[in-house]
């Protein structure tokens, strides 16, 4: 079985979006807006991984049953503990390296979870069912749900779109198509473009060595590859928000210059900013009410704190599961619990409007910036060295 | 329907933890909502110009896919 992943550089990549933003506005009149972007999504998965698409359909359907489920007082928490704990199985499936002579059906499935990235539907699937669980929305209809899954144009690298945000897209008029629009939005694609294959392509042809280099070209290639890896990551958002903003379909913005962050808080409020919400909100603010029912409110710091380091421990795993992703996520959670720590710290000792003027002050700014950047930095060599040569 | 989200509960005690991780909510709506594209009566120059910058990326992603640094290594 071939394995399959969204290409930016594929003709079905390109033919799916010509065909969304020539026809979704024409078929707004004929056909709802949202069964319209269904049968491009369809279409899409259709052209890059042929009749495994139906796995992914039948995955779909099975979800929205669920979902209904999930909507019932009764059944409700029950079954938002299935979707989930499945979610997790099937994600460990997909992360976890199959054995050399798996069966057919297990290598099918396998490129089929690949190619319709299934780490970040599972994220998506978490935000759904958790928000029909809480009554925020009703269950979604079996086309919404699909567009919410799988949009062609989010499934190489995100955003993780909140579900909430998604149903205000849907309640939201279809934006006229305009010549400024249009320009901003070919303008938007075309830069991703060109980050991801001149600007990032070169550095890694050009520089990077996976860290096999010592001394000072080991310093300098740790910047560069901070630089790569940011100008390449946010060049797929790029290309997604550019295409949304073309197709008329809201797709949220997943950086804000992270490198000006003056903190890990900060950094993960500008760096995957859709990801960063997601921790928030699923991992972050569940495991810390988990530990204020359980310890009746006492030692707020200490279980803030204790919750920062599970969510981004997680959330390493998410990335990958291996080592060096848990090292990664454990040393992001760490600069986040160094952050609260060292806010309350300044809060108790200048008060909240000291704080404000002591983070305002140049020096303090310029040197907050340098010491963040290092740290991502150092985290990323984790993630990028070549752990298979250096063995 | 009710609301039985996690986040819409307050802590023990009666009132919301406030923690640093949560008070980037807002900067990150904040750039999201900014969405709505610059340039509305842009003179027709401002287009041309746009427009070239554009044509002259695609060209340059298209030629890199080919053979570009090919010819940047054997520049060095």
């Amino acid at each position: 079985v071939s394995p399959a992943s969204v290409d930016l550089f594929s003709a079905s990549f390109w033919l799916a979006a010509a065909v969304a933003v020539l026809l979704l506005t024409p078929l707004t009149r004929v056909f709802p807006r949202q069964l319209g972007f269904a049968l491009v999504n369809v279409g899409f998965l259709l052209a890059l991984i042929k009749l495994r698409t139906l796995g992914a359909i039948v995955g779909v359907v099975l979800l929205h049953a669920l979902l209904r489920a999930c909507a019932d007082p009764k059944r409700g928490s029950l079954v938002l503990r299935v979707v989930i704990a499945g979610g997790v199985a099937v994600f460990c499936f997909h992360k976890l390296p199959l054995p050399a002579a798996s069966a057919k059906p297990v290598a099918l499935l396998e490129s089929m979870l690949g190619a319709i990235g299934f780490s970040y539907v599972l994220l998506r699937m978490v935000d759904v069912a958790r928000t029909v669980y809480a009554g925020r929305q009703p269950p979604p209809g079996l086309v919404g749900l699909f567009n919410y899954l799988m949009p062609f144009h989010m499934l190489a690298a995100g955003p993780i779109q909140a579900y909430d945000d998604f149903v205000a897209g849907l309640a939201a008029p279809a934006p006229a198509p305009s010549a400024v629009n249009v320009l901003s939005g070919v303008e938007r694609v075309a830069f991703g473009m060109f980050k991801k294959f001149v600007v990032a392509y070169s550095i890694e042809r050009l520089f990077l060595t996976a860290f096999m280099a010592d001394g000072w070209y080991f310093v300098l290639e740790m910047h560069l590859y901070l630089l790569w890896f940011y100008i390449d990551f946010s060049a797929y958002s790029d290309v997604a928000v550019g295409l949304g903003q073309l197709m008329g379909v809201r797709t949220p913005e997943n950086f804000n210059r992270p490198y000006l962050a003056r903190n890990m808080i900060e950094f993960w409020e500008r760096w995957h900013i859709t990801l960063g919400d997601w921790i928030r909100r699923h991992l972050y603010v569940p495991i810390q009410l988990a530990w204020v029912r359980r310890t009746g409110g006492r030692y707020q710091l200490g279980i803030s704190l204790v919750s920062v380091a599970a969510a981004f421990t997680i959330s390493g795993a998410w990335h990958g599961l291996t080592l060096p992703f848990l090292i990664w996520g454990v040393m992001h959670g760490v600069g986040v619990m160094i952050a609260t720590l060292y806010r309350h710290v300044l809060t108790r000792r200048l008060g909240k409007k000291g704080v404000k003027a002591y983070l305002e002050r140049p020096w303090i700014r310029v040197v907050a910036t340098f010491v963040t950047l290092e740290w991502v930095a150092a985290s990323l060599v984790v993630v990028g060295w070549h752990w298979e040569f250096r063995r | 329907m009710t609301d039985r989200s996690p986040g819409s509960m307050p802590a023990a005690g009666g009132e919301a933890i406030p923690t640093a991780a949560s008070e980037g909510r807002a900067k990150g709506d904040a750039v999201r909502g900014a969405a709505s594209p610059p340039g509305a009566g842009l003179p027709a120059w401002q287009w041309a110009l746009r427009l070239l910058w554009v044509a002259i990326e695609i060209i340059l992603v298209c030629w890199f896919a080919q053979k570009g640094l090919m010819f940047v290594y054997q520049g060095f």
